[in-house]
């Protein structure tokens, strides 16, 4: 067996072991329950009979997953600047960064429906306010966490203080930017799924999967329910590749995260 | 007539604690232009902190300090050589070599004409494409060396440059820069704890000794430039390697030489 087959061959045994194990799981159940999961026969059948409207609704979840992503990661980027820039800053501003992340979504929904009304919008502002914290905190950190040997050569070179953050921390800070932006990543499609479901749009074509969800739910669709949720692993995943690969054009060549490709 | 010191010290001393006893100083030392001065002492006798203040890095806490006249840190022809190599591992070899030029806002026509010089002087033109994790140790140091040397300095400070390094890259990279210095005329302060590697490459030793840091020798070392493979086992130059160390060890803190 060539070696290039022998590693590919752990993760599709895995897969088919999940696949055996949830066909079996429910076959474990007792007839009366099996409702609550669906086989895989059935699970196909739903993405089949739902399909558009799934395909819809992710396509919904998936810009505003996006937006608030991109959002949240550009104000952070600007955010991060500015609290690296001075301890005092820092001090007084981190209690209400920590603040808006604990604000519950549950709270906000209400007040978003008022202000912004249902829709796209809202569903993007729920998704930034989930992913910013965890962005802003390790870019920030990042900015800070420059070698001391680096910033004396700075200094000897009488760097002034934007040379120092564009050409020193700014680069420095790239590694823990992608760390956040991975968190982001893996946050954002759950964010707008959640958005969607408190202060989505309900109006016919332009509702996310959080409303499909919702209405799957009323309706005891259950295989519905399930395939909602593969759909939103999906997306998740989908936007971690994509945050992979650009870490990967930004660090490959020089971070130790990435081994040697040719020395 | 006598050229004026280039590097002037008069009672300088650096307190890092205002209660606290002086860690340097007060120090007195005049370098003349074109000497190649090294700086041996004991851990803690305020080596490093020389330089530093030579740098500008850090403020001296009395007396007075100047370098070609001028206040230290304000020069744009002084270079610091630091013990690790502090490449930034994100740009490649050739634009760690600009970095200091383009901080200071040179031209980049300027850069690159710099930047290919010192790469040639430290003979290492066809890595200027290579990221520093892709060079050794060695080679890593000598890049550094490069961005110090694009500087086209007049002053060169070299705080152990070569601490880390195996015994015989260091011996390589010594004659290196002793070749370099026959092409570019700087002054060097070369701090380092290895006796041969002072008397090989220097003109002129200081030994400092500590609690506080004062010099507590200054020694010329009076063996023809240029120096090679042969300097080191010519009898002039073993007889001034066993003077300088004995010299070091009885400077050396008494708990350190009983040991």
């Amino acid at each position: 067996m060539s070696p290039r087959l022998l590693r590919r061959l752990p993760p599709l045994v895995l897969a088919g072991l999940f696949l055996a194990g949830w066909q079996g799981l429910h076959h474990a159940l007792p007839p009366g329950r099996r409702f609550l999961f669906p086989s895989l026969p059935q699970l196909a059948e739903a993405f089949q009979v739902h399909g558009p409207a799934l395909l819809g609704a992710a396509g919904h979840t998936a810009l505003a997953s996006l937006g608030g992503f991109a959002l949240a990661a550009l104000v952070a980027a600007g955010a991060s600047l500015l609290l690296a820039s001075s301890t005092l800053v820092r001090q007084a501003l981190y209690p209400y960064l920590m603040g808006l992340q604990m604000v519950p979504v549950i709270i906000v929904a209400p007040i978003l429906i008022l202000w912004v009304g249902p829709g796209a919008p809202s569903v993007i502002i729920v998704t930034f306010l989930i992913t910013f914290f965890p962005l802003v905190v390790n870019t920030t950190q990042g900015l800070l966490s420059v070698e001391q040997a680096h910033l004396d050569l700075f200094r000897m070179g009488r760097a002034a203080r934007w040379q120092e953050l564009l050409l020193l921390r700014a680069p420095a800070a790239l590694p823990y930017f992608f760390t956040g932006l991975r968190i982001a990543a893996i946050l954002a499609p759950i964010g707008a799924l959640t958005a969607d479901y408190l202060v989505g749009s309900t109006s016919g074509g332009r509702s996310g999967l959080g409303i499909t969800a919702l209405l799957f739910s009323a309706r005891n669709e259950i295989p519905g329910l399930y395939a909602t949720a593969v759909v939103g692993c999906a997306l998740g995943f989908a936007l971690v590749s994509i945050v992979s690969g650009l870490a990967w054009l930004a660090l490959h060549r020089w971070h130790d995260s990435y081994t040697p490709s040719d020395s | 007539m006598i050229p004026p010191p280039l590097i002037h010290c008069q009672a300088l001393a650096k307190r890092f604690d205002p209660a606290g006893p002086a860690v340097l100083g007060p120090l007195d030392l005049a370098v003349a232009p074109g000497e190649f001065v090294s700086v041996l002492g004991p851990s803690g006798c305020g080596k490093s902190t020389l330089l530093r203040l030579i740098s500008g890095l850090l403020a001296p806490t009395s007396g007075a300090l100047t370098i070609a006249g001028r206040p230290p840190g304000t020069l744009d022809d002084l270079a610091y050589v630091f013990q690790d190599a502090t490449l930034l591992p994100w740009l490649r070899v050739e634009a760690n070599v600009e970095t200091l030029l383009r901080l200071r806002r040179v031209p980049a026509t300027e850069r690159a004409r710099r930047r290919d010089a010192a790469l040639g002087l430290v003979r290492l033109t066809e890595k200027a494409r290579a990221y520093p994790r892709q060079l050794s140790g060695g080679q890593r140091m000598r890049v550094s060396l490069a961005r110090a040397l694009a500087l086209e300095p007049r002053v060169l400070l070299l705080d152990e440059p070569f601490g880390a390094l195996d015994e015989m890259t260091r011996d390589h990279l010594g004659e290196e820069l002793l070749a370099i210095r026959a092409r570019q005329a700087w002054t060097a302060l070369f701090v380092t704890h290895s006796v041969a590697e002072a008397v090989f490459l220097s003109s002129r030793i200081l030994i400092l000794a500590p609690h506080p840091g004062r010099i507590a020798h200054d020694l010329a070392v009076e063996l023809p430039y240029p120096r090679n493979q042969e300097t080191r086992r010519a009898p002039d130059y073993l007889r001034l390697v066993a003077e300088v160390s004995a010299r070091l060890r009885a400077v050396e803190p008494a708990e350190a030489s009983a040991a």
